[in-house]
């Protein structure tokens, strides 16, 4: 009678799940045993037998009637915070810097539905909001010591909005990536408050629930987020920066 | 399909990217299919589960964790959605009178369709959890590591009811004398 050691041993030769010393003694037991011959001659016969069965063909125009209904996320909305930044400055007055305001750079909503370029470009410019003058709790701080990009990034609360506030240096573009679907967040908006100058551009990337800002340089901007679940205790909110092959992943771990 | 292939694949498709779908559905609607049909010994049903699958997976494509491979996550959904087939149908499948093959070779026994729709009907009278081990190994070509994944259930779980199932397979099979 085999044990079930033998039989195991058996079965994932069958499979070719054996490793070297595994096979060795699948070799020595089948040499010494005739019974394990026996039912090795079974099992490979079976499963052979199984393995040559013809594969079926799928209906045709099955895969035409699965595209036809899957739909996908609209393309994202793209936007250099530059462009806008350069069309803002047409209306901007000088006395809103000398004031310290903090230069709202298409703080948008997207929910419930995406916008468009032309929209967005509408909406250049079209909020101001003092930093100073808004209420705000702080719930963390990270902190970036990575050799390609440093600087920190905080979390709070303000006005019902939670903000992360970036502040990064790098000398080669990196991009910040936010999943939000997991969190319970929805994004609400993004502001520029410091733009180094003679810096790549930097792009703003919006869908299915990410976010992804491509940066270089000194770069400070502001992300809101709207909160889309009932409990957010025990959620993270991960953020993964990333420069060629360079990766680092922070998370905020929020609580009630 | 490389794991990286399909991860940038998923990323294009969460970004809109029709193409990237298409390269999807392309790669896996057959065995998708193959696997839903072996499960519920039925081509229409087969071809409702696919449908199905490809639906809920890009549905809730904002759920899948790029952490585990797309090739489990869809085969996860294939099954759970095969099994919910099986439960709404509850109907038994009638039994084929087969007539033995002359053939020899398992290759050529297992070639012939008569003999095909006998080893599905003895497929059919396995329990749910031994058939999906043996569509998964035999039909799937899923490895131990790869069954485990996909069930979520330990690899000596795996063996060892694929071996019960075999057990079982040999029996069926030889009492309707396919094998």
């Amino acid at each position: 009678m085999l044990d079930k050691h033998s039989i195991e041993l058996i079965n994932a030769g069958v499979d070719d799940e054996l490793g070297p010393e595994e096979r060795k003694e699948l070799d020595d037991l089948l040499e010494s045993s005739p019974e394990a011959r026996e039912l090795n001659s079974e099992m490979l016969l079976l499963s052979n037998f199984l393995d040559a069965l013809p594969e079926q063909k799928p209906p045709s125009g099955l895969s035409h009637q699965i595209l036809g209904q899957i739909k996908l996320p609209r393309k994202p909305v793209s936007f250099s915070l530059r462009e806008a930044f350069a069309s803002f400055q047409l209306l901007a007055t000088g006395a809103a810097f000398a004031a310290g305001l903090l230069l709202t750079i298409g703080f948008y909503e997207l929910a419930p539905r995406q916008v468009s370029s032309s929209e967005l470009n509408k909406m250049v410019g079209t909020a101001v909001i003092d930093k100073r003058g808004l209420s705000s709790q702080p719930l963390g701080l990270l902190e970036l010591k990575e050799s390609w990009v440093s600087g920190s990034v905080t979390l709070e609360e303000r006005q019902g909005l939670l903000v992360l506030n970036f502040d990064l240096n790098s000398v080669s573009p990196v991009e910040v990536e936010l999943a939000l679907m997991g969190a319970g967040l929805k994004f609400a908006g993004i502001v520029q408050e410091v733009n180094e100058p003679g810096r790549a551009d930097e792009m703003v990337q919006v869908s299915g629930g990410t976010v992804r800002v491509e940066n270089q340089g000194r770069q400070v901007f502001v992300i809101f987020l709207r909160n889309t679940a009932e409990k957010e205790s025990g959620r993270e909110i991960n953020i993964e920066f990333s420069s060629g092959n360079q990766r680092a992943v922070k998370k905020f771990l929020r609580s009630s | 399909m490389s794991d990286n292939r399909d991860t940038d694949l998923i990323e294009r498709c969460q970004r809109g990217d029709r193409q990237a779908l298409e390269a999807l559905v392309g790669e896996y609607e057959r065995p998708v299919y193959n696997a839903a049909y072996r499960f519920l010994g039925n081509p229409d049903d087969a071809a409702d589960v696919t449908q199905v699958v490809f639906l809920k997976a890009f549905e809730h494509l904002d759920q899948y964790d790029p952490k585990f491979k797309f090739f489990s996550w869809i085969y996860r959904i294939a099954i759970n959605e095969s099994i919910n087939q099986t439960k709404r149908k509850r109907k038994d499948q009638p039994l084929h009178d087969n007539e033995v093959s002359h053939a020899h070779s398992p290759e050529e026994l297992a070639q012939s369709s008569d003999v095909s729709k006998g080893v599905q009907e003895c497929l059919m009278k396995l329990q749910e959890n031994y058939r999906v081990v043996v569509v998964l190994r035999h039909f799937s070509d899923c490895s131990y590591q790869q069954i485990s994944d996909i069930l979520h259930i330990p690899e000596k779980t795996v063996k060892s009811r694929l071996y019960s199932a075999r057990q079982l397979m040999k029996e069926l099979l030889s009492e309707q004398g396919v094998y």
